[in-house]
């Protein structure tokens, strides 16, 4: 079983190594309030436990005493799953660790020992398999010709400034914001291009399963498809965690650099505001942004949407907003679980949502407990008494008006505002 | 070798500084053949910026934590590792005099000596006979809470205080109370106990004084071996390593 577990590296001997144990970063994790049982160190710790019996001479030795053990069991490595999906890879915990240790980085390391030993949650699981197969191009080729035809652009045009990245999630959970996306770079006259095809369904959903040789796959065949247009400059609608990942990961990922440079939508708009390319006007609304973990926290895009919204609306600050953004629970795939998502994914791809009485029973109680997990953050938004919520991320979204909220995606508010 | 102090002081001590200068180099250097060069683009910052990332990335958990959990601020950072073991360890006049034995330039932390109690400055350890030395230390009336009785109160709160957190922790069934913390705060409570018996010369006769300072030297022998396996290595390497990393990882590698 020990073949299940990752290499050290640098960081990963500090996270294993480093923690004292204070539980200083429990109230950073949205599902401590859940339960305290989730609380990141514990999280990690089923890694460090995993990790000691493999590199430490006492946990060869003495085990279970000194805090070393790998699940024997189909029980013990369904438990270790139960907490390795109550963790949205936010990075709070890391920035309030006394000690910088990233337990959402050593969750991440811990759903690959979950994979590679044959354990991911099925919908996740089988996402992950078209998205590495390529099958859902095929699957969802109707559904992308539909959308091509009615956004009316260049699809697919090499050598154009801006590419407009379109993952198979944005098309599916937010086809508005796409097409809101098209008209603002036409407002701005942009030189820009849509793809042929999907480029992921939610890409990489091998980081979210812990399937290394997906995560290399998918971005490798998504990034040789952009270099092959070569742009200037890919856009990202999403500001979930493919910005993370197509941002710094990829080149680490492939080890070599690209001949373009990755933004999210809200930098570039910025680039256009400073640049006086795109003219909007005011709505007259109050607005706060609910930052995405990995576009602020994790991204470091904090100023950007602020200063757009600026620009169009009365923005008010939340209480904790950029670096210390509050997370609301639905990263790291876990929104992608939650029942209307799972359906809408799976009736367009045509996958059988069917899941067994343990599966059902794993997801219903994640999706309760993600329902739990946002309080906090969806709160704080309240509290802003702003009119309207924008968040940068379609899942985001769906969690904050399922709260009650007033939410609107960003780039529709700007896209309301374009003279 | 006459007694447990010499054997302390001749043996165990140098003994332990060899483990400590292995075990320190065998997990500092674990950095160095795990290294692979990445492959990073970053978004541009300033230098301003970066510095003030810097300081925030230090800045930050203090806060964090003051804001959610200013019971463990307390008794955790402020009267354990501030109060109780930073300054006792490293400026009791008594550790000054003997670190200086060893390191002769520590003695220019002469100036800045805690006494041991608030109405004595003079020196237990090199009284009454010849070259008496006073605490005649910056702190003038600050000594009446900077001293060593005082610390060590704090050191004491502070352990309990760790002792019980951590044993409710445990019995609420939390994973990350390890078996290595069921040796290391004892060890803790044995030195301060026997550093503080020692330093109030309890033991009336040289022999029980001996045995007393004997002890407190031993189990701080002890200390420094497992310093390196143990959680204590954070104020050597893990607490600035992890920082630092962090914000390389995040502001030089990335731009947040
Ligand atoms: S991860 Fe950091 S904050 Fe959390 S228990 Fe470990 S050392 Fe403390
Ligand atoms: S990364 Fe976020 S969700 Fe995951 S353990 Fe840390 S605080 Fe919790």
């Amino acid at each position: 079983m020990a073949n299940v577990l990752p290499k050290l590296s640098p960081p990963l001997v500090h996270y294993f190594e480093d923690c004292v144990g204070c539980a200083a970063c429990a109230p950073s994790c949205p599902y401590y309030y859940v339960d305290h049982k989730y609380a990141p160190v514990d999280k990690a710790e089923f890694l460090r436990q995993m990790l000691r019996s493999k590199y430490t001479l006492a946990g060869k030795l003495l085990g279970r005493v000194v805090g070393a053990k790998i699940p024997r069991t189909d029980a013990e490595w369904w438990e270790v799953m139960q907490y390795a999906y109550r963790c949205a890879d936010c990075g709070h915990c890391y920035t309030t660790c006394p000690f910088g240790i990233d337990s959402g980085a050593m969750v991440r390391r811990l759903r690959e020992a979950l994979y590679n030993a044959g354990y991911a949650p099925p919908v996740l699981n089988e996402l992950n398999r078209l998205e590495k197969s390529g099958e859902y191009v095929t699957r969802s080729k109707g559904l992308w010709e539909d959308f091509v035809k009615s956004a009316g652009v260049p699809v697919g045009k090499k050598g154009a400034r801006v590419l407009l990245m379109v993952t198979l999630i944005d098309l599916l959970l937010s086809r508005d914001v796409v097409l809101n996306a098209v008209k603002i770079l036409r407002a701005a006259g942009e030189d820009f291009t849509l793809p042929e095809r999907p480029l992921g369904v939610a890409p990489p959903l091998g980081a979210v399963v812990g399937d290394r040789e997906s995560l290399r796959a998918v971005v490798s065949d998504i990034i040789s498809y952009m270099e092959g247009l070569s742009p200037q400059y890919v856009v990202l609608i999403s500001g979930c965690y493919q910005y993370p990942y197509f941002r710094f990961e990829a080149t680490d990922v492939l080890k070599r650099k690209f001949g373009f440079k990755v933004l999210h939508i809200s930098e570039l708009l910025y680039e256009y505001l400073k640049a006086g390319r795109l003219k909007l006007k005011k709505l007259g609304t109050s607005a706060t942004l609910h930052d995405s973990c990995q576009l602020a926290r994790r991204g470091g895009v904090v100023k950007e949407p602020r200063e757009v919204l600026k620009a169009v609306v009365n923005y008010i600050e939340p209480k904790h907003g950029g670096l210390e953004a509050m997370c609301l629970g639905g990263g790291a795939g876990i929104a992608l679980l939650a029942k209307d998502v799972r359906e809408a994914i799976g009736k367009a791809l045509g996958i059988s949502a069917k899941l067994d009485v343990r599966e059902e029973k794993f997801v219903e109680e994640l999706e309760g407990d993600y329902g739990k997990a946002s309080r906090k953050g969806v709160d704080e938004l309240k509290k802003t008494g702003a009119e309207v919520v924008v968040a940068t991320c379609p899942l985001a979204l769906a969690a904050l008006r399922a709260s009650g909220l007033n939410a609107e995606h960003f780039v529709n508010v700007v896209a309301s505002a374009v003279e | 070798m006459s007694d447990i102090l010499d054997f302390s002081l001749e043996v165990l001590f140098p003994v332990a500084l060899v483990i400590f200068v292995a075990g320190a180099a065998y997990r500092v250097l674990k950095y160095v053949f795990t290294f692979r060069r990445g492959v990073y683009v970053n978004r541009p910052t300033g230098w301003g910026y970066r510095i003030w990332r810097l300081v925030d990335s230090f800045l930050h958990p203090v806060i964090f934590n003051l804001k959610t959990k200013p019971l463990e601020l307390l008794n955790g950072f402020l009267f354990f590792h501030i109060l109780g073991v930073i300054l006792l360890i490293f400026l009791l006049a008594q550790h000054i005099a003997y670190i200086e034995k060893i390191i002769p330039f520590y003695g220019l932390l002469w100036p800045l000596a805690i006494p041991l109690s608030s109405s004595t400055g003079a020196l237990t350890v090199t009284s009454p006979v010849g070259n008496i030395k006073f605490v005649n230390s910056i702190w003038g009336p600050l000594t009446l809470l900077l001293n060593g009785d005082f610390l060590t109160i704090f050191a004491v709160i502070g352990v309990f205080y760790k002792v019980i957190e951590k044993t409710i922790e445990k019995i609420k069934g939390a994973r990350h109370v390890r078996s290595g913390d069921l040796l290391i705060w004892p060890l803790l409570f044995v030195i301060i106990v026997t550093g503080w018996l020692t330093a109030h010369h309890v033991a009336s006769d040289m022999t029980g004084y001996r045995l007393l300072l004997g002890l407190h030297i031993a189990s701080a022998a002890l200390f420094v071996v497992v310093w390196p396996f143990t959680k204590y290595f954070h104020f050597i390497w893990g607490y600035w390593f992890g920082k630092l990393y962090e914000w390389y990882n995040l502001t030089l590698r990335r731009g947040v």
